[in-house]
């Protein structure tokens, strides 16, 4: 998939801006606040219904103005065309439009146009809680798994009928059977989730463990999915799984009525990330988190090229601030013989066969005054 | 704007209430009411009254019947089944069952699911009157309980509780079928439900 050009209107701090990218590697540059990130949001929101985590339609509306609209046009590795349009007024629901149609249940359009991120505030995947790092995993296995999505749903409503029963719970006699029956619900879906993440972390970590090897010093990278439920190295089956997990809750039972809450399941399980056979979190440097940082988005974008026909759509936000020069050429390479990168810096950035979009340039052309 | 009558506004507010009607609906039907004939109003009126004076829970199957005629006739016909019970969660599902005019055994009412956020329990709805009518005590002789509820969360931990107290009794306890409705295209079904009906298949 590759974006052929976009058009932004009342869009943050952009009035009216137009911008047709490269074939294959684009840098956007100029100074500080003067939108970069912005655009990038914008193409966001045409390939997966919104912006960044964390920004509200509302945050991404220019101050004063009633409604900003996005239309852009990608073209498919096929050379077939799609147009998606996104509108948004504060007063009316947010809209889409895929060539011309009105879009009925945004969550089908996600994995239309694969598309990778990387912005500075996704470093909490790493440096951050567990939660984020269990985002990570939700949000990529949720692009090709529509299944996944309906057992973590559904995982969440027993989660709370179970917290609230054993929050609530005034004679323990009264309410063992229901526990009995919520727990095995609980089992059910904790095992169909555990084991779509296992699936899924095993492949990523091989993965992820070649994209590494660009890395100057050749080191050694893993992901291991660590599991409140179980430690096993090995691959369990579901029956196996499922004895595993009822016993386990069988043991923090008692535990679990004296703290009245759920103590165990996917949804406090996390993900270890090593170097080298050291936790990056407590031992890596900066530089080195964000550059797995990056080796992980690599890898999700090798794996979801393997997982859909097209080639992701790349977006890196301000990548190079704190990359040494080698490692970043290197990435650069590797990143525009797999489909088109769109990436963003204060300065010019040198390098072979790159199309360069400077919006400081763009504003006086077009007659506009920041 | 307001009515220059008090009574017509009252009935325009009561009407507002009922479900699924709005205001505007309310004013046709109060204008509607106005326009119509004593005698018929008066039958409109007692309709309500009749309602709440004369309809009871059957105390077998908890479905809605008629003050007097306790069990209801669906417990006291003699063209049914006996021996299979089919759980719904309230009246009107007894009603969508009855229009298949397929099955021919007995219902239970329960009024309500499981569902501890919102303060119900199992001693809340009415697991414990479906228990007496399988108890040894009783004459009739039950071998199935079949379990129609909602594919929710709560629908579902209400069937695995119901199960779980019926199993060490020695009743064949099942669940109906979920899937892909019938007439359905299979190129329009949601995935969740697909991966569920191919997990659920059976053989031919």
């Amino acid at each position: 998939m590759r974006l052929k050009s976009i058009g932004i209107e009342n869009f943050r701090n952009h009035r009216h801006l137009e911008f047709d990218p490269g074939q294959r590697i684009t840098n956007i540059y100029g100074c500080n606040g003067s939108g970069k990130t912005s655009i990038l949001e914008a193409i966001h929101y045409c390939a997966l219904t919104k912006g960044f985590s964390g920004n509200s339609d509302r945050d991404c509306l220019m101050f004063g103005e009633e409604v900003f609209t996005i239309r852009s046009s990608f073209e498919s590795d096929q050379g077939s065309e799609t147009k998606v349009a996104v509108a948004y007024a504060p007063s009316k629901e947010k809209r889409i439009l895929v060539n011309e149609q009105e879009l009925q249940i945004f969550s089908r359009h996600i994995g239309l146009i694969p598309c990778v991120t990387f912005t500075p505030r996704e470093l909490v995947i790493i440096t951050g809680g567990p939660a984020e790092r269990r985002r990570f995993m939700d949000t990529a296995i949720c692009q090709y798994d529509r299944k996944y999505l309906s057992d973590l749903l559904q995982y969440r409503r027993v989660l709370q009928q179970r917290n609230a029963l054993l929050s609530s719970y005034g004679d323990l006699a009264a309410v063992e059977t229901s526990l009995e029956v919520l727990t095995d619900q609980l089992v059910t879906h904790a095992v169909e989730i555990v084991a779509a993440r296992e699936r899924f972390i095993s492949s990523f970590s091989v993965m992820l463990d070649e994209v590494y090897r660009w890395q100057p010093d050749c080191a050694k990278s893993a992901i291991t999915y660590h599991s409140s439920l179980h430690h096993h190295e090995t691959q369990l089956s579901k029956k196996e799984m499922q004895a595993q997990f009822s016993e386990r809750y069988r043991v923090l039972k008692k535990q679990e009525l004296l703290r009245r809450q759920t103590l165990a399941g996917p949804h406090r399980d996390d993900l270890q990330l090593y170097l080298n056979g050291r936790e990056i979190r407590k031992f890596a440097s900066q530089g080195q988190q964000r550059a797995f940082l990056v080796a992980m988005k690599m890898t999700m974008h090798a794996y979801l090229h393997e997982h859909s026909d097209e080639m992701p759509v790349t977006l890196l936000d301000d990548l190079f601030s704190e990359l040494d020069a080698k490692v970043s050429s290197v990435m650069l390479e590797t990143l525009s013989s797999k489909g088109q990168v769109i990436i963003t810096s204060t300065e010019k950035r040198d390098g072979n066969d790159i199309t360069y979009f400077s919006i400081d340039e763009y504003r006086k052309t077009s007659g506009q005054e920041r | 704007m307001r009515y220059s009558s008090g009574a017509v506004e009252a009935l325009i507010e009561e009407f507002a209430k009922l479900p699924g009607i709005g205001r505007k609906t309310a004013q046709r039907l109060t204008m509607h009411v106005l326009q119509t004939r004593r005698s018929e109003v008066e039958k409109l009126t007692s309709a309500l009254i009749d309602v709440k004076e004369k309809v009871i829970r059957c105390s077998v199957c908890q479905n809605i019947t008629d003050l007097g005629v306790d069990p209801c006739h669906l417990c006291t016909s003699t063209g049914r089944d006996r021996t299979v019970i089919c759980v719904v969660e309230s009246p009107t599902e007894v009603l969508a069952f009855e229009k298949t005019g397929h099955y021919k055994g007995l219902y239970h009412v329960l009024h309500g699911v499981i569902s501890p956020l919102d303060g119900v329990g199992p001693d809340d709805i009415k697991v414990r009157e479906l228990l007496v009518r399988i108890g040894p005590s009783v004459s009739d002789e039950v071998r199935e309980v079949v379990l129609a509820l909602n594919p929710t969360v709560e629908g579902e931990t209400t069937s695995l509780y119901i199960s779980k107290l019926l199993k060490p009794l020695g009743i064949n306890v099942t669940r109906i079928a979920r899937g892909i409705p019938v007439g359905a295209e299979l190129e329009f079904i949601d995935e969740a439900t697909l991966s569920r009906a191919m997990e659920g298949r059976s053989a031919i």
